[in-house]
Protein backbone atom coordinates (compact mmCIF):
# COMPACT_ATOMS: atom_id res chain seq x y z
CA UNK A 1 0.00 0.00 0.00
CA UNK A 2 1.66 3.40 -0.91
CA UNK A 3 2.09 5.87 1.77
CA UNK A 4 0.12 8.13 1.49
CA UNK A 5 -2.95 5.89 1.34
CA UNK A 6 -1.57 4.34 4.33
CA UNK A 7 -1.74 7.72 6.31
CA UNK A 8 -5.18 8.25 5.06
CA UNK A 9 -6.83 5.31 6.28
CA UNK A 10 -4.97 5.68 9.85
CA UNK A 11 -6.46 9.48 10.13
CA UNK A 12 -10.39 8.58 8.88
CA UNK A 13 -9.56 5.26 11.82
CA UNK A 14 -8.69 8.23 14.13
CA UNK A 15 -10.45 11.15 13.33
CA UNK A 16 -13.32 10.76 15.05
CA UNK A 17 -11.56 10.30 18.73
CA UNK A 18 -9.19 12.41 18.20
CA UNK A 19 -12.11 15.88 17.00
CA UNK A 20 -13.46 14.69 20.51
CA UNK A 21 -10.46 14.97 22.57
CA UNK A 22 -9.60 18.20 20.76
CA UNK A 23 -13.12 19.81 21.52
CA UNK A 24 -13.43 19.32 25.17
CA UNK A 25 -9.74 20.64 25.55
CA UNK A 26 -10.81 24.16 23.57
CA UNK A 27 -14.57 24.23 23.65
CA UNK A 28 -14.55 25.41 19.42
CA UNK A 29 -15.63 23.52 16.67
CA UNK A 30 -13.63 24.96 14.38
CA UNK A 31 -10.68 25.14 16.11
CA UNK A 32 -10.94 21.49 17.28
CA UNK A 33 -10.66 20.41 13.35
CA UNK A 34 -7.56 22.79 13.18
CA UNK A 35 -5.95 21.24 16.05
CA UNK A 36 -6.55 17.53 14.86
CA UNK A 37 -5.51 18.64 11.09
CA UNK A 38 -2.43 20.15 12.01
CA UNK A 39 -1.49 17.14 14.26
CA UNK A 40 -2.23 14.56 11.51
CA UNK A 41 -0.28 17.11 9.25
CA UNK A 42 2.78 16.81 11.81
CA UNK A 43 2.40 12.82 11.87
CA UNK A 44 1.94 12.75 7.36
CA UNK A 45 4.97 14.64 7.10
CA UNK A 46 6.80 11.80 9.00
CA UNK A 47 4.64 9.08 8.23
CA UNK A 48 7.21 6.59 6.48
CA UNK A 49 9.70 6.63 9.58
CA UNK A 50 6.21 6.39 11.72
CA UNK A 51 4.65 3.44 10.02
CA UNK A 52 8.45 1.86 10.07
CA UNK A 53 8.65 1.51 14.44
CA UNK A 54 5.36 1.65 15.50
CA UNK A 55 2.21 -0.32 16.00
CA UNK A 56 -1.34 0.93 15.72
CA UNK A 57 -2.17 1.08 18.68
CA UNK A 58 0.95 2.82 19.38
CA UNK A 59 0.08 5.22 16.52
CA UNK A 60 -3.11 6.18 18.11
CA UNK A 61 -1.31 7.00 21.24
CA UNK A 62 1.15 9.09 19.44
CA UNK A 63 -1.34 11.10 17.90
CA UNK A 64 -3.29 12.13 20.93
CA UNK A 65 0.52 13.12 22.42
CA UNK A 66 0.99 15.45 19.17
CA UNK A 67 -2.82 16.67 19.60
CA UNK A 68 -2.25 17.62 23.06
CA UNK A 69 1.43 19.07 22.65
CA UNK A 70 0.24 20.97 20.05
CA UNK A 71 -3.01 22.61 21.98
CA UNK A 72 -0.83 23.08 24.60
CA UNK A 73 2.32 25.01 22.80
CA UNK A 74 -0.50 27.10 21.06
CA UNK A 75 -1.68 27.69 24.10
CA UNK A 76 1.34 29.33 25.29
CA UNK A 77 1.97 30.64 22.35
CA UNK A 78 -0.82 33.05 22.10
CA UNK A 79 -1.24 33.59 26.04
CA UNK A 80 -4.74 33.69 25.10
CA UNK A 81 -7.69 34.42 27.50
CA UNK A 82 -10.06 31.64 26.39
CA UNK A 83 -14.11 32.08 26.83
CA UNK A 84 -15.94 29.82 28.73
CA UNK A 85 -18.60 28.67 25.82
CA UNK A 86 -21.66 28.65 27.59
CA UNK A 87 -23.34 27.17 24.43
CA UNK A 88 -20.65 25.14 22.49
CA UNK A 89 -23.22 24.36 19.29
CA UNK A 90 -26.66 23.53 17.89
CA UNK A 91 -25.48 19.59 18.13
CA UNK A 92 -25.72 19.30 21.89
CA UNK A 93 -29.12 20.94 22.41
CA UNK A 94 -30.06 18.24 19.42
CA UNK A 95 -27.83 15.36 20.83
CA UNK A 96 -31.13 13.81 23.10
CA UNK A 97 -29.83 9.88 22.32
CA UNK A 98 -27.72 10.06 25.19
CA UNK A 99 -28.80 9.33 29.07
CA UNK A 100 -27.88 12.67 30.10
CA UNK A 101 -30.11 15.63 29.22
CA UNK A 102 -28.17 18.62 26.55
CA UNK A 103 -28.34 21.10 28.85
CA UNK A 104 -26.56 18.93 31.62
CA UNK A 105 -23.64 18.24 29.08
CA UNK A 106 -23.63 21.71 28.87
CA UNK A 107 -22.77 22.37 32.31
CA UNK A 108 -20.55 19.49 32.13
CA UNK A 109 -18.37 21.13 28.93
CA UNK A 110 -18.83 24.65 30.45
CA UNK A 111 -17.38 23.74 34.10
CA UNK A 112 -14.18 21.11 31.88
CA UNK A 113 -13.67 24.86 30.47
CA UNK A 114 -12.99 26.81 34.00
CA UNK A 115 -9.78 24.59 34.41
CA UNK A 116 -6.16 25.32 33.45
CA UNK A 117 -5.75 23.69 30.10
CA UNK A 118 -3.07 20.98 31.30
CA UNK A 119 -5.83 20.22 34.27
CA UNK A 120 -8.17 19.94 31.16
CA UNK A 121 -5.66 17.33 29.84
CA UNK A 122 -5.24 14.85 32.22
CA UNK A 123 -9.31 14.94 33.00
CA UNK A 124 -10.03 14.19 29.54
CA UNK A 125 -7.06 11.89 28.91
CA UNK A 126 -7.81 9.90 32.55
CA UNK A 127 -11.25 9.61 32.11
CA UNK A 128 -12.79 10.19 28.72
CA UNK A 129 -9.20 8.45 26.91
CA UNK A 130 -9.11 5.77 30.29
CA UNK A 131 -5.39 6.23 30.25
CA UNK A 132 -3.16 5.26 33.29
CA UNK A 133 -1.70 7.82 34.99
CA UNK A 134 1.89 6.66 33.83
CA UNK A 135 0.43 7.20 29.98
CA UNK A 136 -1.14 10.10 30.93
CA UNK A 137 2.09 11.76 32.12
CA UNK A 138 4.03 9.94 29.22
CA UNK A 139 1.60 11.75 26.41
CA UNK A 140 1.94 15.59 28.47
CA UNK A 141 5.53 14.65 29.48
CA UNK A 142 5.43 14.94 32.94
CA UNK A 143 5.40 12.74 36.24
CA UNK A 144 3.17 10.42 37.31
CA UNK A 145 2.54 12.59 40.75
CA UNK A 146 2.15 15.78 38.96
CA UNK A 147 -1.02 13.54 36.81
CA UNK A 148 -2.14 12.63 40.16
CA UNK A 149 -1.44 16.22 41.86
CA UNK A 150 -3.54 17.89 38.59
CA UNK A 151 -6.18 14.86 38.78
CA UNK A 152 -7.58 15.33 42.20
CA UNK A 153 -7.01 19.16 42.08
CA UNK A 154 -9.45 18.99 38.84
CA UNK A 155 -12.01 16.65 40.25
CA UNK A 156 -11.92 18.93 43.70
CA UNK A 157 -12.35 22.04 41.25
CA UNK A 158 -14.86 20.31 39.02
CA UNK A 159 -17.12 19.73 42.26
CA UNK A 160 -17.23 23.06 43.32
CA UNK A 161 -17.90 24.08 39.99
CA UNK A 162 -20.85 21.89 39.16
CA UNK A 163 -22.15 22.46 42.62
CA UNK A 164 -25.65 21.50 42.69
CA UNK A 165 -25.56 20.40 38.98
CA UNK A 166 -23.81 17.41 40.42
CA UNK A 167 -26.43 15.52 41.94
CA UNK A 168 -28.70 16.26 39.15
CA UNK A 169 -26.02 14.65 36.31
CA UNK A 170 -25.46 11.93 38.93
CA UNK A 171 -29.13 10.29 39.07
CA UNK A 172 -30.43 11.74 35.64
CA UNK B 1 -22.05 8.20 43.07
CA UNK B 2 -18.36 10.23 43.38
CA UNK B 3 -17.86 12.11 40.08
CA UNK B 4 -14.63 10.29 39.76
CA UNK B 5 -16.84 7.14 38.53
CA UNK B 6 -19.23 8.88 36.50
CA UNK B 7 -17.28 11.50 34.63
CA UNK B 8 -15.72 9.37 32.19
CA UNK B 9 -19.21 8.25 30.72
CA UNK B 10 -20.44 11.91 31.03
CA UNK B 11 -17.80 13.38 28.94
CA UNK B 12 -18.76 10.64 26.43
CA UNK B 13 -22.03 11.56 26.26
CA UNK B 14 -21.02 15.15 26.29
CA UNK B 15 -19.03 14.48 22.56
CA UNK B 16 -21.27 11.33 20.79
CA UNK B 17 -23.47 13.46 18.72
CA UNK B 18 -20.82 15.84 17.72
CA UNK B 19 -20.76 16.06 14.11
CA UNK B 20 -17.01 15.28 12.87
CA UNK B 21 -15.90 15.86 8.98
CA UNK B 22 -13.47 13.28 8.81
CA UNK B 23 -13.01 13.88 5.23
CA UNK B 24 -12.58 17.32 5.17
CA UNK B 25 -10.15 16.64 8.11
CA UNK B 26 -7.98 13.66 6.67
CA UNK B 27 -7.65 15.66 3.00
CA UNK B 28 -6.40 18.66 4.40
CA UNK B 29 -4.17 17.00 7.03
CA UNK B 30 -2.68 14.98 3.86
CA UNK B 31 -2.15 18.59 2.29
CA UNK B 32 -0.84 20.27 5.39
CA UNK B 33 1.12 17.17 5.74
CA UNK B 34 2.90 17.21 2.48
CA UNK B 35 3.75 20.75 2.64
CA UNK B 36 5.29 20.54 5.62
CA UNK B 37 7.06 17.44 4.48
CA UNK B 38 8.18 19.54 1.30
CA UNK B 39 9.83 22.15 3.79
CA UNK B 40 11.04 19.86 5.89
CA UNK B 41 13.16 18.23 2.62
CA UNK B 42 13.53 21.70 1.72
CA UNK B 43 15.28 23.31 4.59
CA UNK B 44 17.61 19.64 4.58
CA UNK B 45 18.70 20.21 1.64
CA UNK B 46 19.47 23.43 2.70
CA UNK B 47 21.47 22.07 5.11
CA UNK B 48 23.42 19.81 2.36
CA UNK B 49 24.22 22.57 0.62
CA UNK B 50 25.55 24.44 3.32
CA UNK B 51 27.68 21.04 4.24
CA UNK B 52 28.35 20.67 0.70
CA UNK B 53 30.07 24.22 0.11
CA UNK B 54 31.81 23.83 3.37
CA UNK B 55 33.42 20.58 2.21
CA UNK B 56 34.45 22.14 -1.50
CA UNK B 57 35.70 25.43 0.40
CA UNK B 58 37.49 22.62 2.22
CA UNK B 59 38.73 20.96 -0.28
CA UNK B 60 39.83 23.95 -2.42
CA UNK B 61 41.87 25.02 0.63
CA UNK B 62 43.89 22.01 0.89
CA UNK B 63 44.00 21.10 -2.75
CA UNK B 64 41.84 17.72 -2.85
CA UNK B 65 39.75 17.35 -5.57
CA UNK B 66 37.20 15.08 -4.64
CA UNK B 67 33.66 15.30 -6.85
CA UNK B 68 31.26 16.29 -3.22
CA UNK B 69 28.15 13.71 -3.25
CA UNK B 70 25.13 15.80 -4.37
CA UNK B 71 21.44 14.74 -4.52
CA UNK B 72 19.78 13.32 -7.47
CA UNK B 73 18.35 16.66 -9.16
CA UNK B 74 15.38 14.91 -10.44
CA UNK B 75 14.33 14.12 -6.73
CA UNK B 76 15.50 18.22 -5.83
CA UNK B 77 13.11 19.52 -8.29
CA UNK B 78 10.48 17.27 -7.61
CA UNK B 79 10.54 18.14 -3.84
CA UNK B 80 10.50 22.11 -4.46
CA UNK B 81 7.68 21.64 -7.45
CA UNK B 82 5.46 19.81 -5.27
CA UNK B 83 5.94 22.34 -2.40
CA UNK B 84 5.49 25.20 -4.64
CA UNK B 85 2.52 23.75 -6.11
CA UNK B 86 1.00 23.18 -3.04
CA UNK B 87 1.38 26.88 -1.74
CA UNK B 88 -0.04 27.88 -5.09
CA UNK B 89 -3.08 25.70 -5.35
CA UNK B 90 -6.19 26.59 -3.14
CA UNK B 91 -6.22 25.60 -0.31
CA UNK B 92 -9.26 22.88 0.88
CA UNK B 93 -8.66 20.42 -1.74
CA UNK B 94 -6.31 17.08 -1.94
CA UNK B 95 -2.96 16.81 -4.06
CA UNK B 96 -1.43 13.58 -4.64
CA UNK B 97 1.87 12.82 -6.47
CA UNK B 98 1.67 10.74 -8.48
CA UNK B 99 4.66 8.46 -10.53
CA UNK B 100 6.64 10.76 -12.12
CA UNK B 101 9.27 9.02 -14.92
CA UNK B 102 12.62 10.16 -13.81
CA UNK B 103 14.94 12.20 -15.36
CA UNK B 104 11.51 14.96 -15.39
CA UNK B 105 11.85 18.23 -14.51
CA UNK B 106 8.82 18.35 -12.52
CA UNK B 107 5.97 16.05 -11.40
CA UNK B 108 2.61 14.85 -12.11
CA UNK B 109 -0.27 15.41 -9.52
CA UNK B 110 -3.37 14.18 -8.99
CA UNK B 111 -5.58 17.50 -7.79
CA UNK B 112 -8.76 17.08 -6.54
CA UNK B 113 -10.75 20.26 -5.29
CA UNK B 114 -13.92 18.16 -4.83
CA UNK B 115 -15.71 19.07 -7.75
CA UNK B 116 -14.07 18.39 -10.65
CA UNK B 117 -10.26 16.00 -9.83
CA UNK B 118 -7.53 16.65 -12.46
CA UNK B 119 -4.28 15.41 -13.43
CA UNK B 120 -1.26 18.31 -13.32
CA UNK B 121 2.10 17.96 -14.95
CA UNK B 122 4.59 20.94 -14.53
CA UNK B 123 7.09 20.63 -16.62
CA UNK B 124 10.23 22.86 -15.52
CA UNK B 125 12.22 22.68 -19.03
CA UNK B 126 9.70 22.22 -21.66
CA UNK B 127 9.90 21.78 -24.99
CA UNK B 128 9.59 23.57 -28.21
CA UNK B 129 6.61 26.56 -27.75
CA UNK B 130 3.01 26.31 -29.45
CA UNK B 131 1.85 27.56 -32.46
CA UNK B 132 -1.91 27.35 -32.23
CA UNK B 133 -2.66 28.96 -28.98
CA UNK B 134 -3.11 32.25 -27.23
CA UNK B 135 -0.25 34.57 -26.54
CA UNK B 136 -0.75 37.55 -22.96
CA UNK B 137 1.96 39.04 -22.30
CA UNK B 138 1.58 39.92 -18.28
CA UNK B 139 2.87 43.37 -16.42
CA UNK B 140 5.61 41.89 -15.20
CA UNK B 141 7.38 40.58 -18.56
CA UNK B 142 6.16 36.87 -18.26
CA UNK B 143 4.88 36.00 -21.71
CA UNK B 144 2.17 33.35 -21.31
CA UNK B 145 0.62 30.84 -23.91
CA UNK B 146 -2.59 28.74 -23.14
CA UNK B 147 -3.21 25.85 -25.77
CA UNK B 148 -6.14 23.78 -26.18
CA UNK B 149 -5.34 20.02 -26.50
CA UNK B 150 -7.40 17.28 -27.42
CA UNK B 151 -7.93 16.00 -23.95
CA UNK B 152 -6.63 18.89 -21.86
CA UNK B 153 -5.08 22.48 -22.02
CA UNK B 154 -1.67 23.49 -21.37
CA UNK B 155 -0.48 26.81 -19.97
CA UNK B 156 3.23 28.15 -20.52
CA UNK B 157 4.86 30.86 -18.92
CA UNK B 158 8.19 32.23 -20.36
CA UNK B 159 9.19 34.65 -16.83
CA UNK B 160 11.80 37.74 -17.62
CA UNK B 161 14.62 35.96 -16.09
CA UNK B 162 14.26 32.96 -19.17
CA UNK B 163 12.85 30.27 -16.70
CA UNK B 164 10.13 28.58 -18.44
CA UNK B 165 7.27 26.36 -16.76
CA UNK B 166 4.35 24.36 -18.29
CA UNK B 167 1.63 23.25 -16.66
CA UNK B 168 -0.46 20.54 -18.44
CA UNK B 169 -3.86 19.78 -17.22
CA UNK B 170 -6.33 16.67 -18.39
CA UNK B 171 -8.97 16.87 -18.51
CA UNK B 172 -9.42 20.78 -19.11
CA UNK B 173 -12.02 21.64 -17.07
CA UNK B 174 -13.44 25.13 -16.28
CA UNK B 175 -10.53 26.44 -14.38
CA UNK B 176 -7.92 27.98 -17.03
CA UNK B 177 -7.76 31.26 -14.96
CA UNK B 178 -6.30 29.32 -12.33
CA UNK B 179 -3.66 27.55 -14.55
CA UNK B 180 -2.71 30.37 -15.89
CA UNK B 181 -2.25 32.14 -12.23
CA UNK B 182 -0.65 29.35 -11.38
CA UNK B 183 1.79 29.07 -14.36
CA UNK B 184 2.61 32.77 -13.60
CA UNK B 185 3.70 32.80 -10.17
CA UNK B 186 7.03 34.65 -9.84
CA UNK B 187 7.60 31.59 -7.48
CA UNK B 188 8.62 29.31 -10.46
CA UNK B 189 11.56 31.77 -11.13
CA UNK B 190 13.26 30.34 -8.31
CA UNK B 191 16.49 28.46 -9.58
CA UNK B 192 16.84 25.07 -9.45
CA UNK B 193 18.74 22.21 -10.56
CA UNK B 194 16.79 21.91 -13.94
CA UNK B 195 19.51 21.29 -16.39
Amino acid sequence: MDEARDFEEFAADATRRLFHVAYLMCGDWHRAQDLVQTALAKMYAVWGRLRQGEDEPTLHAYARKVLLRTYLSQRRLRRETELVVAEPGDYARSAAAGGTSPDLRLTLIAALRELPPRNRAVVVLRYLEDHSTEATAEILGCSVSAVKSLSNRSLGKLREILGEDRELLFHD
Amino acid sequence: MELEDRIGALLGDSVRELPVPVAVIVAEAGRQGRRRRSRRRAAQLAGATLATAAVVWTGAAIDLHRAPAAPAAADVVGENVLGTLADLLPSGASLREVVTPPETHGLTVRYDDGRSPVTLTVDLAPGPGCTDCTRTRLGDGTTETSERLADGVRVRAHHPDGSEVELTVRPAEGALPLWQQVAASPRWSVSWPVH
